[in-house]
């Protein structure tokens, strides 16, 4: 059995942790530099929490989005794309009509870290930003595989234990992504209203953008999005309601995880 | 060695959840939508077909036969009127215990009533140690959706120690799983 290796360094507002398998030949250190450094490109390009990020910048020169530079455009576009995917419940414009990429930056960022792990020829890996994750392309079934899904905030009663644990090592999936009402830097703006209304979606994917764009989309657009996602049959959720019910998907029970009782021991990266 | 690895498999695999969904319910009456104001109509998509991916094949809720069984608790009466009957537990043929180093238990908990349904769980344990916790009978009462409790039973597996690298979420729990679990765990004897 393989060691794991990870490190994680604080990023976007948030934690990063990345996990290997420990059987890499690489310089640890300028490995985690690098992925540090894609991680901070996107913060301070992108961020809307920080005041001297480009964004920041570009929004107090008052110039309209569509002068802004060619990543930008990418960025906007973007953001269209997941719009009309989602039926709208996915979007980057705020109800004041302001355009805010916080909802694709971190996944972006993470989907950039996967391709630079693997690019090092890393097979074997998790990259985590604040409970978004993506695994690499080779991850065999062991913890590396094996992610909890935690209970909403507002549904915890102070208890930690994890809602739910996929193994998507044997599936077609790399991606998961959770969006809450109750998580940081809540960039979900119109959640359901009704007294029954989700408060916690998460949803498997082929990539993460997909993943963590229709998590938002099912938080904020209810029955109707997921209808549309249902339609679309592509990928799987889990959603939790305000009224302490739990919704799966119907492939989500092949993903559930079985018990085992040897695990890796972990290596805290120095 | 403990038989506790056959039990693991036999009782819940990949199907344990799918399982938890027809196992000790009658069909047609379990987790059927309780229609409420602004409910939409019915979603059955959400609910998987009761198919069994895992290798499990056996729905027999009851503890595998060569395990000794203790004699069930009494199911108590459930918090609303309607209730399903709980799949009975019949006690199983009582075999003299194959394998006198390992002691096997099964218990079934009390069907606890929760804000949103009732919940009943089995516990299966050797040697103390949990071999499998299957729900008995699961019930989502309203609701817009349809909805699976199923996250009891991760949540038992997890709390027997489910390893995972990675934790996806904002981050509940249940306290009619806890107690449910509480009272399956004190039939055999945890």
């Amino acid at each position: 059995m393989n060691d794991f290796l990870h490190f994680d360094f604080d990023t976007m507002g948030t934690t990063a942790i990345i996990t290997m398998e420990a059987n890499h030949d690489w310089r640890v250190k300028s490995l985690t530099d690098k992925v540090e450094d894609i991680c901070s490109y996107f913060d301070q390009r992108y961020s809307t929490y920080r005041e001297d990020s480009v964004l920041s910048l570009l929004r107090k020169g008052q110039s309209h989005p569509a002068t802004w530079p060619a990543d930008f455009q990418q960025l906007i576009a973007a953001g269209d794309k997941y719009e009309a995917a989602t039926g709208g419940h996915f979007t980057l414009t705020r109800p004041t009509g302001e355009w805010d990429p916080t909802g694709l930056v971190k996944a972006q960022a993470i989907d950039s870290v996967a391709i630079f792990l693997e690019a090092q020829g890393i097979r074997r890996f998790s990259v985590n930003i604040g409970g978004d994750i993506v695994l690499g392309p080779e991850v065999l079934p062991s913890d590396l595989s094996r992610i909890a899904i935690t209970p909403p905030v507002a549904l915890r009663d102070g208890v930690q234990a994890p809602a739910l644990v996929l193994d998507l090592a044997s599936s077609q999936y790399t991606a998961i992504a959770t969006s809450g009402t109750t998580e940081r830097g809540d960039h979900i703006w119109s959640p359901g209203s009704s007294d029954d209304a989700p408060i916690q979606a998460t949803v498997v994917a082929s990539d993460i953008v997909t993943a963590d764009t229709w998590a938002t989309a099912l938080v904020a657009g209810g029955q109707d999005a997921l209808d549309r996602f249902l339609a679309a049959g592509e990928d799987e959720a889990v959603i939790f309601s305000s009224r302490t019910q739990m919704v799966i998907t119907p492939g989500l029970s092949a993903l559930l995880a079985t018990p085992h009782e040897h695990e890796p021991r972990f290596q805290q990266a120095s | 060695m403990r038989t506790e690895s056959k039990i693991v498999y036999g009782l819940l695999g990949l199907s344990a959840l799918g399982s938890s969904i027809i196992v000790g319910i009658p069909k047609g009456q379990a987790l059927e939508p309780v229609a409420t104001v602004d409910a939409a109509p019915a979603q059955p998509e959400l609910i998987p077909a009761p198919t069994f991916s895992g290798p499990q094949t056996t729905t027999d809720q009851q503890a595998p036969s060569d395990q000794a069984t203790t004699t069930p608790l009494e199911p108590t009466a459930p918090a609303t009127a309607d209730q399903a009957p709980a799949a009975d537990p019949a006690p199983t043929p009582n075999p003299a215990p194959s394998e006198p180093v390992s002691t096997t238990l099964s218990a079934t908990g009390d069907a606890i009533g929760y804000r949103y349904g009732v919940v009943q769980l089995a516990v299966t344990a050797t040697d103390g140690h949990i071999d499998s916790i299957d729900i008995v009978q699961a019930r989502v009462d309203g609701g817009k959706y349809r909805a699976v409790p199923g996250e009891l039973v991760a949540r038992a597996l997890s709390s027997q120690g489910t390893g995972f690298a990675n934790v996806s979420g904002a981050t509940f729990t249940s306290n009619a799983f806890r107690q449910a679990l509480s009272s399956a765990l004190s039939g055999v004897g945890l």
